[in-house]
């Protein structure tokens, strides 16, 4: 056991800090609410090779883990990154896994056309309200017992609460199609990959949430009533405190069950899915606690305060009711026992 | 980062629980119910016979040197069993303490018997009108000779009618800063004027108030040096442990899921539901113990992360208590162990609960701790003398 980061991790992780800290941040997501993808930001980690950093080395890519790219993707949350972030790293580990039927995505992807994974799988031909969905140059979906590569590209994304550049995409295009697996080889490959796309969307959340809770306790720090800083109030402290405990203890379930993929570990499935549950009623409390800590001005869209707390709500409804995604990981606790 | 655990813990582990299977008998169990004293003589001498009392010391000092870890799963696996844990507990706080700064004397008059499972040592910090506000003890002990005198009042001095001795926070300067005016002590109960009533509580379990009424001790039983009481309780409190908390609601879930798997009809949405947010509490509970114990393990004391540990899982241990009371419907208020659902373990966690986000630190007082020390937020306490009404 040691839960300190490695130097690797620790130097990864403030590169990439460095890197979304200049890069995007509140005010870039302003400047991109119209088009909702940061296509700068984009090209920037496409040119850092940020989507081959946990790929194997056989396939051009660092070789990293699962884990380190969590630690990226929260770096990202963090500052609001409007790029996908586990939805790309998914996607390409995914087509890494698939052989050479995939490899022309996969280097199409690793070159900067935008591919994502859909976590859920499409329906009736479509996978409706895609995240990244306007902006993807492909999208990586199950249909059915077939798991497609559907190219194609939005003109405008849909409008959303979390500005996730949500789009619909059908993924039985008249052309251009790849069926990359059929059957239960498709079902267990695209079930890994929607694995890894939730627990590093944990991560994202993970990430947003530190940061919101940090936005709150400098403002509470800063902002006087009374005559005293607002922070010194019991009744504000015990709410930040709370959302602290929260933020450290869903960031360690979601390192630990990246760290669990890593070793290939058995029910991976259903921890990554708790983790991604867990994550975003986290970062959804805490944005919400730390946007009311802001009183009225946290209500205004001078502030950031509000742009955290509609990432999160957005990303915690994108995958589906969190009800139903919990009853799911009930059934299957009942049946192992 | 590795979240590896080592294949000691995972070993220790299965003898833990073996020693349970073998020594946890309904005959120790019946006896908690009935007596509320969470300590069993013959289930702690079996303890102490396994070496497991002080198994944390080195071998010189007759203990198994065993790592942090390991001796987190003695108190989970104890705890989550419903294990008689209190004496152990509580006495190896004390003990811990004296290791560190008590007197040679006071080594080695107390240690040995608590290594061989002789003795327990019950702590009197809390009074009627110090609860958390611990600086403003009362009870007083002032020197006459060789010995002090004390005079006072204790209450939550929980296995004071098993223990030999009570560690005894008391004020031995009235006129000095209050922090500056402690003094801390070991009070044998079978002083002349000392004497003590049961309290009851709703979950159970049997407390004490004691009483303390011109008893003398030689100052030989002192354990700070004079007005030093302050540091010594901060110390002490130092060596609690927290992970208990995360042990239990581990087993709560447990039930849960088993009873649920019992029964198709009880397989609805609301209590799958139920099952998957209880798990992700679990995780996220064994995981903040385990930094606190990583920590511990390390260089750092972790005490910042031990109350992070202890906030979440005691607050989500009385939160599940609660929503599992629900998901049994009109069986959930049901006490009688021979009908109740799992011999009424559920309700009786519930009521226990109820105590766990108050003793060792109420949730508001950790919570505010962690916001100054985390968070870096203002001080919030108000001055003393506003406290204390002096």
């Amino acid at each position: 056991m040691d839960l300190n980061l490695t130097p690797e991790q620790r130097d990864l992780t403030e590169a990439m800090a460095d890197l979304f800290g200049k890069r995007s941040g509140p005010d870039q997501v302003r400047a991109c609410l119209h088009t909702q993808f940061d296509e700068q930001l984009w090209r920037h980690l496409t040119d850092v090779g940020l989507l081959s950093l946990a790929l194997p080395e056989e396939h051009g890519g660092l070789g990293r883990a699962l884990l380190d790219a969590a630690l990226v993707c929260a770096e990202g949350g963090r500052r609001l990154a409007c790029v996908p972030l586990a939805e790309s790293i998914a996607a390409v580990r995914l087509l890494a896994r698939l052989g050479p039927v995939a490899e022309p995505a996969l280097a199409a992807a690793l070159d900067g056309t935008v591919t994502v994974l859909a976590i859920r799988p499409a329906e009736d031909g479509v996978v409706a309200r895609q995240p990244w969905g306007a902006a993807a140059d492909a999208v990586v979906a199950l249909d059915g017992e077939d798991l497609v590569l559907a190219p194609g590209r939005l003109p405008h994304p849909i409008d959303s609460l979390g500005f996730l550049g949500l789009g619909d995409r059908p993924v039985r295009p008249a052309e251009g199609r790849t069926v990359l697996a059929s059957g239960d080889a498709a079902v267990a490959a695209f079930t890994t990959a929607q694995a890894e796309a939730r627990v590093l969307t944990a991560a994202v959340l993970g990430g947003l949430a530190a940061q919101a809770l940090q936005i709150a306790c400098d403002y509470a720090r800063q902002r006087h009533q009374f005559g005293v800083p607002i922070g010194s109030f019991q009744a504000v402290q015990q709410q930040l405190a709370g959302c602290c405990i929260d933020v450290e203890g869903t960031q360690l379930l979601t390192y630990e069950t990246a760290w669990l993929m890593d070793q290939d570990a058995p029910d991976a499935e259903t921890r990554a899915l708790m983790a991604f549950l867990h994550a975003a009623t986290v970062a959804v409390q805490t944005s919400e606690r730390a946007l009311h800590v802001h009183g009225g001005y946290g209500f205004t869209t001078e502030y950031d305060i509000h742009l955290y707390l509609r990432r999160a709500k957005g990303i915690s409804v994108s995958q589906g009711d969190p009800q139903a995604l919990w009853e799911q990981i009930g059934r299957s606790l009942v049946r192992e026992a | 980062m590795d979240f590896a655990t080592a294949s000691t813990t995972v070993s220790f582990r299965e003898e833990v629980r073996s020693f349970l299977r073998e020594h946890l008998t309904d005959d120790v169990r019946i006896r908690m119910r009935e007596t509320g004293t969470m300590h069993d003589w013959g289930f702690h001498r079996a303890m102490a016979a396994k070496g497991w009392i002080g198994a944390g010391w080195p071998v010189e000092e007759g203990g198994q040197a065993r790592d942090a870890y390991e001796l987190d799963v003695l108190y989970q696996e104890m705890a989550a069993a419903g294990a008689p844990l209190d004496g152990f507990s509580v006495t190896m706080i004390v003990a811990e303490t004296l290791r560190r700064i008590g007197s040679p004397y006071l080594r080695d008059l107390i240690l040995p018997r608590v290594r061989a499972g002789e003795l327990v040592i019950s702590l009197g910090y809390s009074e009627p009108d110090a609860g958390s506000d611990l600086i403003s003890v009362r009870t007083s002990a002032r020197r006459e000779g060789d010995e002090w005198v004390i005079d006072g009042q204790k209450v939550f001095t929980t296995l004071a009618h098993e223990a030999g001795y009570i560690f005894l926070l008391a004020r031995t300067d009235p006129e000095a800063p209050p922090r500056h005016g402690l003094t801390m002590f070991l009070v044998p109960t079978d002083s002349a004027g000392f004497s003590l009533t049961p309290i009851h509580t709703l979950g159970g379990e049997r407390t004490n108030m004691t009483f303390y009424s011109g008893v003398r001790i030689p100052d030989a039983l002192r354990v700070s040096a004079v007005g030093q009481g302050w540091d010594t309780v901060n110390l002490a409190l130092s060596f609690e442990r927290g992970g208990e908390f995360a042990a239990q609601l581990r087993r709560l879930s447990e039930d849960v899921v088993a009873w649920v798997a019992a029964d198709p009809d009880r397989q609805h949405s609301r209590n799958l539901a139920r099952i998957g947010r209880l798990a992700a509490q679990v995780n996220v509970a064994r995981l903040l113990g385990l930094r606190a114990t990583w920590l511990r393990d390390t260089d750092s004391t972790g005490a910042l992360e031990g109350a992070m540990a202890k906030v979440h899982a005691t607050e989500a241990l009385l939160a599940a208590s609660g929503e599992v009371l629900d998901a049994l419907g009109i069986e959930g208020g049901v006490a009688d162990p021979a009908v109740a659902p799992l011999g009424g373990h559920l309700e009786h966690t519930y009521r226990h609960a109820q105590v766990t986000t108050i003793y060792g630190g109420t949730s508001e007082i950790l919570r505010g701790v962690i916001a100054e020390r985390r968070l870096g937020l203002p001080r919030s306490r108000p001055p003393r003398h506003a406290q204390s009404g002096r």
